[in-house]
């Protein structure tokens, strides 16, 4: 991937605010909605390429993603270390509502290690917290009826140790 | 294929995602999630309860295995309740919910036999497998028991070196890559190497339902001191054995069968057992002078934590925690323990936690 050279072809994604992305070929490939549609057309894809679902700030930040995963795996020494490390800083760097947003838009763009990833990272957020923090986190409102609630705690009493603070 | 097909929803797309994650986006997280905390997540709401209880879940959940809780389940000496561990977070907890007694393994452990227990993929069974000597006629006898039979099947067999006899092994065998091995060494005071070797690793193939022998490299050898036994740790075979400079030697064979990855490591406790390493190389196993569980760094030989109080280690098993039911037969007394409460959830199986 990285022998390519200027040459390489670009494509321009549109967001929905109408921003356009210059992207090179081979990270195309990795978006695999926006692959499957250039493999749809028949002629070479000239013109921008709309994302409707897709917001300027989630596509900029994938893209950074996947251009910095690019460039890790170019170089196979220190390929896992630093990408451990840019990891941790990309999970780090947003907010619980700005990952939200990006795994919906990862997950309509269909890259499949972005998603991977994030829902890890919001494993990783959840998984020692309350049923009433999980609740917020994704906008969820609780349908149970007082009683109903009390029930399937009572039933599941010993998973509710060691829940941490919200 | 045209994209612009859902820009009719345009005007929705603030809701969609300010609301909730797709159902499918919350099932690859919760896939993600421990066992305990997703039993917990069940009171979220009446929609994440049918994603948790979704009878699917448990499988690829066990499956993909991204969010494995590794506990140790101990029967200890004193006949009290069984205990289970919590090996991630070195948590102990009271009692272990109901479990099941194989009696007839009881019984025939009187003879002098080895056994072992493991998992034959072509066939999606669990086998007990037992081999003994039958004095009289002077033949080696294979028995397995199929768990998706329920029967007994025997066979005459021919163990290699004779290890019923001549040496010292490790009765109970350790199941990992599809096979059962034990460890076989000569008997304290024979001298080590004298028969072409000392020590082996008697294997059984569960596929091919064969045994055959794995040599020991001769650097173990060298500083071999009875009693050894093998163990399966962070998925690979390794055999440990306290040593005279009053340590834990401990060798990891890091890739199955490549006789140069036996890797050395020390562990500063006289008679320590290892029973598990975390991908972390946290080594937690059994100080058995202290009885108690202990942690270590495995590389500098750290100590780190320590739990528990234990008579001493009977019985135990290391297992993953799942949400896989067992057989219905298999839980007819298990469903309710001393307090009259389900324990919904927490049922478990002891599962190939070291498939690869």
């Amino acid at each position: 991937m990285s022998g390519i050279s200027d040459t390489e072809r670009m494509i321009t994604l549109k967001t929905v605010e109408g921003t356009l992305f210059d992207v090179k070929s081979s990270i195309a490939k990795d978006i695999k909605t926006v692959q499957a549609f250039i493999d749809d057309s028949d002629d070479d894809v000239t013109s921008p390429i709309p994302l409707p679902n897709v917001f300027t700030r989630e596509l900029s930040r994938i893209l950074d993603y996947l251009n910095n995963h690019h460039r890790f795996r170019s170089d196979i020494e220190k390929a896992d270390e630093e990408m451990a490390r840019y990891d941790a800083e990309f999970a780090k760097s947003m907010s619980h509502e700005e990952l939200k947003a990006l795994i919906l838009a990862a997950n309509y763009l269909n890259v499949k290690d972005l998603l991977e990833f994030l829902n890890q990272t919001v494993a990783d957020v959840i998984q020692n917290k309350s049923v009433e923090f999980v609740r917020n986190f994704f906008g969820i409102e609780n349908d149970y009826t007082p009683e109903e609630e009390e029930k399937l705690r009572n039933e599941n009493e010993w998973a509710f140790n060691g829940v941490e603070q919200d | 294929m045209d994209m612009d097909v859902h820009s009719n929803k345009k005007n929705n797309i603030n809701i969609s995602i300010d609301d909730i994650l797709p159902a499918e986006l919350v099932r690859e997280i919760l896939m993600r999630i421990p066992i305990k905390n997703l039993v917990r997540l069940r009171c979220v709401s009446k929609l994440w309860n049918t994603l948790i209880s979704d009878p699917n879940l448990p499988k690829s959940h066990f499956d993909l295995s991204l969010a494995p809780s590794h506990r140790l389940l101990v029967y200890p000496d004193d006949s009290t309740k069984p205990t289970t561990v919590d090996l991630d977070a070195l948590i102990y907890s009271i009692h272990a919910g109901g479990y099941k007694n194989y009696s007839p393994m009881r019984k025939l452990l009187k003879r002098s036999a080895m056994f072992g227990f493991g998992y034959d993929a072509s066939e999606d069974d669990y086998l007990v497998l037992f081999a003994w000597r039958n004095t009289r006629q002077m033949e080696d006898c294979l028995g397995l028991f199929s768990l998706r039979t329920n029967s007994w099947t025997t066979s005459k067999v021919t163990l290699p070196k004779d290890p019923l006899k001549k040496r010292i092994i490790s009765l109970s065998g350790v199941f990992l890559n599809g096979a059962i091995h034990w460890w076989i060494a000569p008997r304290f005071g024979t001298g080590i190497g004298i028969d072409s070797g000392g020590a082996i690793i008697l294997v059984f193939d569960m596929i091919e339902r064969r045994f055959w022998e794995m040599p020991v490299p001769k650097e173990i050898m060298t500083n071999y001191h009875p009693p050894g036994a093998l163990v399966e740790l962070g998925g690979c075979l390794a055999i440990w054995f306290s040593n005279f400079d009053k340590k834990t030697d401990i060798w990891i064979m890091k890739e199955y069968k490549v006789q140069s990855s036996w890797t050395a490591y020390k562990i500063p406790c006289f008679f320590f057992r290892p029973l598990y390493l975390s991908n972390d190389g946290d080594i937690i196993g059994f100080d058995m002078l202290k009885s108690c569980l202990a942690k270590y760094n495995v590389n500098n030989g750290e100590m780190l934590q320590s739990c528990g109080k234990f008579c001493g280690l009977n019985d135990f098993c290391m297992y993953t925690e799942s949400l896989l039911a067992l057989p219905d037969d298999f839980m007819e007394d298990t469903n309710q323990d001393q307090s009259g409460k389900c324990q919904t959830g927490k049922r478990f199986k002891r599962a190939p936690i070291w498939r690869t």
